[in-house]
C-alpha cells in the first residue's frame, strides 16, 4: 500500500513532463498537417504552371474554384465530375488557367468555407460546383456578392434557379419531377409512396414530384424523409409498407443510404415496382446492393454523346462516372467564356449569359435568362448487374 | 393502416442490439475511467473496416476474420489509453480536456480510415441480399436473428463477468471508489487500461454485426456513438444492466416513435427522450448515486 501511494507521489513530480509535451506538439501538428494536407488540391496546365503572374490583360491568369464533395459518401459524384472537368481542362489546353479544387462533403458548412477560401485567397473568378443543392444555396449567395458566377454540373434544385450568379448544365428538377411523375404514370401504377433525403434536394425533388403526380391524377399515399447519409430505414419502410402504394420512388444523393435502402426493401418483403432519382445510376450502388436493385428504373439526365464516352475512356480508361458529361459541358461553358476574351468576374458572368454557346457533351448548351439549360431524360433499368437504357 | 406492432419491436430489437453493443464498451470505460470516450465510436468504425480488410479483400475464413478483428479492436482501445489518456491522467487533466482529446481522436481515427479506404460503399457480403422469414407478423432476416442472439448472448456473459469473476468485481471497485480500490491493493491505472480493453472488444463485435447488417462509412462512427451514449445515459451510466435497457429503449423510441410522428423526427425522439432523462432523472433507469468521489 505504501509503495503504490509513494509511486504516485513520485509520478507526479516525474520531470517526463516536457519531453510528453513536445511528443503531444509533435502529434499536434502532424494532425493539422494531415488536415490541410487533404483538403486542397491544384491542377494546371502543365506547359503553363510556371508562368509569371502579372496583371497585363494578355497574361492575366483566371483561377477556376472547383468545388465538390470529394470527401465523404457523395465523393464518387465529385471524383467523377473533377475528372471529367479536367479532360475538359487538358482538351482546351487554355492559356494562364488554373482550377484549384476543394472539398465540400456535401455539406453547407463544408462548401462555405472552401468557397470563402477560393475566393479570398486564391481570388477565384468563377466557381465551377458545387454538386449538391444545399451546398450550392448556401454558398451562391456568398459567391454573388464577389460578383463571382457559379457552374454547377449537378445541383438539380428549383430553388436555384433564383440565384442570379447560379447557372447549370443540368436541367432542374422541376423538369425531372414532371418526367418521373409521368413516367410512374406510364408503367400502369396510380399510388405512389416517395421516400426522400431530409434536405433542400431532396425536399424539393419531392415537392415537384408529389404535385405533378397528383395533377396526373395519382395519388401519393405516403412522404417519408430519411436523414441524407442514414443506413437504418426499416422505421420508415414499415409505414411506407403499411400503406400498400403500387409502387416507391426514391430520392436521394447519399449512396451508403441508397444502398442501405434497396437492400432493406428487399429484406422487409416489399414486391413494389422500386422507382429511383438520377443519384441512382452508379455502378457503386449496384456493387453494393449485391442483386436488391434487380428492377429499378432510375429517371436520369443524358449520359453524354458516344464521342465524350471515347474520350474518356481514351484518357482514363474506364467508364464516365455520375454526371460526367455535365462536369465536363461545366467546365466547357467556363473555358469557353474565357476563351472569347473574359477575364474578370463580371466579363466571365457576362460572358455565360449572353455569348456561351456550344455543343458539349450533353447537346446544345446555352443558358437561358436564369441560368438554366434545357434536357431530355432517359430511362435505365437495372438487370443482372448493370444499367440497361429503356 | 394497422398497427404493425411485431414488425416495429422486430425493429427496434436489431437496431438496439447494436446500440446496446456500443453503449455497454462505453459505459464500462466511462465507469472506471470517468470521462467521455467518444472516439470508442472510432473503435466500431475501425472493427468494420478491419472486417471488411481480413474478409472481403485478403478472403480469410470468417471466424479468423472476426477474431483478428476483435483482438485489432482491443489493440486500438489499449493503445488510445496509452498514447492519449493515461498521460493526459497522469498530468491530471481535466474531464474537459479528456472529452476535447476524445472528439480529436475520434476525428483523426475517421479520417485515416477515409484515406486509405475512400468514401465508397463497402459491403462485407457474407450471405445474399434476400427476403426475411416472418415470424408473428415481423419480417426478419436469418441474419438480423444471429445478431440480435449474438447480441443478448454476449450482454449476459458480459453482466455475469462482470458480477461473478475477481476481474469484475475489481473493475467494480475500482468504478465506485478508485482511491479506495487503490488503497485495498488494487491497481486502478492497470484496471482502467483492462477496461479500455475489454469494452473495445465489445465495440469490435458491435462493428463486425453493422458491418454485415448495414454497409460501411467512415463516419458513422460519430451517429453510433451518440445513439450509445444516450441509451448508456439513459439507462444508467454506472450500470450495465442499465445500459443495454437504455439502448434497446432508445432503439424502441425512434422505431415507434417514428409511426406516430411524421419521419424526418427520429433523431428528435432519441435527444427528447436524453434531454428528458438529463432533466428528470440524471442518474438513468438503473442509475445509483456514485457521486462520492467527487
Amino acid at each position: 500500500m505504501k509503495k503504490q501511494l509513494k509511486n504516485q507521489t513520485t509520478q507526479k513530480i516525474n520531470p517526463q513532463i516536457t519531453s510528453q509535451k513536445i511528443i503531444l506538439t509533435i502529434m499536434l501538428l502532424l494532425l493539422t498537417a494531415f488536415m490541410f494536407g487533404c483538403s486542397s488540391n491544384e491542377s494546371s496546365n502543365p506547359t503553363n504552371t510556371n508562368l509569371p503572374n502579372t496583371n497585363s490583360p494578355a497574361t492575366q491568369q483566371v483561377v477556376i474554384g472547383f468545388i465538390a464533395p470529394l470527401t465523404g459518401d457523395a465523393a464518387a459524384y465529385g471524383q467523377s465530375i473533377l475528372k471529367a472537368a479536367q479532360l475538359a481542362q487538358k482538351e482546351m489546353n487554355l492559356q494562364n488557367v488554373r482550377m484549384i479544387s476543394e472539398d465540400t462533403r456535401c455539406e453547407a458548412q463544408g462548401a462555405v468555407t472552401a468557397v470563402n477560401k477560393l475566393l479570398s485567397v486564391d481570388n477565384a473568378q468563377v466557381i465551377l460546383g458545387d454538386v449538391c443543392s444545399g451546398p450550392s444555396l448556401a454558398v451562391a449567395p456568398i459567391a454573388q456578392q464577389h460578383g463571382v458566377a457559379m457552374v454547377s454540373a449537378s445541383a438539380t434544385s428549383p430553388a436555384l434557379t433564383k440565384e442570379p450568379n447560379f447557372f447549370r448544365t443540368i436541367p432542374s428538377d422541376s423538369l425531372q419531377g414532371a418526367f418521373a411523375a409521368s413516367l410512374v404514370k406510364e408503367k400502369g401504377y396510380n399510388t405512389l409512396a416517395i421516400i426522400y433525403s431530409n434536405e433542400d434536394y431532396g425536399k424539393a425533388f419531392h415537392d415537384v414530384l408529389k404535385a405533378e403526380f397528383e395533377k396526373q391524377d395519382g395519388k401519393v399515399v405516403d412522404s417519408e424523409a430519411y436523414e441524407r447519409s442514414e443506413t437504418d430505414l426499416r422505421s420508415y419502410l414499415t409505414k411506407v409498407k403499411a400503406t400498400h402504394p403500387d409502387a416507391l420512388f426514391v430520392i436521394g444523393n447519399s449512396p451508403d443510404a441508397m444502398v442501405a435502402m434497396l437492400k432493406q426493401i428487399k429484406e422487409l418483403g416489399m414486391t413494389q415496382p422500386i422507382f429511383g432519382s438520377e443519384a441512382f445510376k452508379a455502378q457503386e450502388i449496384l456493387d453494393g446492393a449485391q442483386g436488391a436493385a434487380d428492377g429499378l428504373m432510375v429517371s436520369s439526365v443524358s449520359l453524354g454523346s458516344q464521342e465524350f464516352h471515347d474520350k474518356y475512356v481514351l484518357e482514363y480508361n474506364s467508364e464516365p462516372g455520375p454526371f460526367a458529361a455535365q462536369g465536363y459541358d461545366a467546365f466547357k461553358a467556363i473555358g469557353t467564356a474565357i476563351q472569347s476574351g473574359a477575364h474578370t468576374a463580371a466579363q466571365i458572368q457576362d460572358a455565360l449569359y449572353n455569348t456561351v454557346k456550344f455543343d458539349g457533351a450533353t447537346g446544345s448548351i446555352k443558358f437561358d435568362a436564369q441560368g438554366e439549360v434545357g434536357g431530355n431524360y432517359v430511362v435505365f433499368v437495372a438487370k443482372n448487374n448493370a444499367f440497361v437504357q429503356e | 393502416m394497422s398497427f404493425p406492432i411485431a414488425q416495429l419491436l422486430a425493429n427496434s430489437l436489431i437496431i438496439g442490439s447494436i446500440y446496446a453493443l456500443v453503449a455497454v464498451g462505453f459505459s464500462l470505460i466511462y465507469s472506471t475511467n470517468r470521462f467521455v470516450h467518444l472516439a470508442h465510436g472510432a473503435t466500431v468504425v475501425a472493427a468494420g473496416y478491419a472486417l471488411y480488410s481480413t474478409f472481403t479483400l485478403l478472403h480469410l475464413p470468417f471466424i479468423l476474420a472476426c477474431i483478428l478483428t476483435i483482438a485489432l479492436s482491443s489493440v486500438i482501445g489499449f493503445l488510445m489509453f496509452k498514447a492519449i489518456y493515461e498521460p493526459l491522467q497522469k498530468r491530471k487533466s481535466s474531464t474537459v480536456i479528456m472529452l476535447i482529446a476524445s472528439i480529436g481522436l475520434l476525428t483523426l481515427i475517421e479520417n485515416l480510415i477515409l484515406l486509405f479506404f475512400g468514401a465508397d460503399v463497402k459491403t462485407i457480403g457474407l450471405l445474399e441480399v434476400r427476403q426475411g422469414i416472418n415470424i408473428a407478423g415481423a419480417i426478419i432476416t436469418p441474419l438480423q436473428i444471429v445478431l440480435v442472439l449474438t447480441s443478448l448472448t454476449l450482454l449476459t456473459v458480459f453482466y455475469l463477468f462482470m458480477k461473478k469473476t475477481t476481474l469484475g468485481r475489481n473493475l467494480r471497485a475500482v468504478a465506485d471508489h478508485k482511491e479506495l480500490a487503490s488503497i485495498m491493493g488494487l491497481n486502478p491505472t492497470r484496471l482502467m487500461a483492462i477496461s479500455f480493453i475489454i469494452g473495445s472488444a465489445l465495440a469490435g463485435i458491435a462493428g463486425i454485426l453493422i458491418a454485415l447488417e448495414q454497409n460501411l462509412d467512415p463516419s458513422m462512427g460519430t451517429d453510433l456513438m451518440i445513439k450509445g451514449f444516450s441509451g448508456a445515459i439513459v439507462g444508467g451510466i454506472y450500470s450495465v444492466p442499465g445500459s443495454i435497457l437504455g439502448s434497446y429503449l432508445v432503439g424502441t423510441a425512434e422505431n415507434v416513435g417514428t409511426w406516430f410522428l411524421p419521419s424526418g423526427y427520429k433523431n428528435a425522439i432519441t435527444f427528447t427522450l436524453l434531454f428528458l432523462f438529463l432533466l428528470l432523472r440524471p442518474k438513468g433507469i438503473f442509475g445509483v448515486d456514485k457521486g462520492v468521489r467527487e
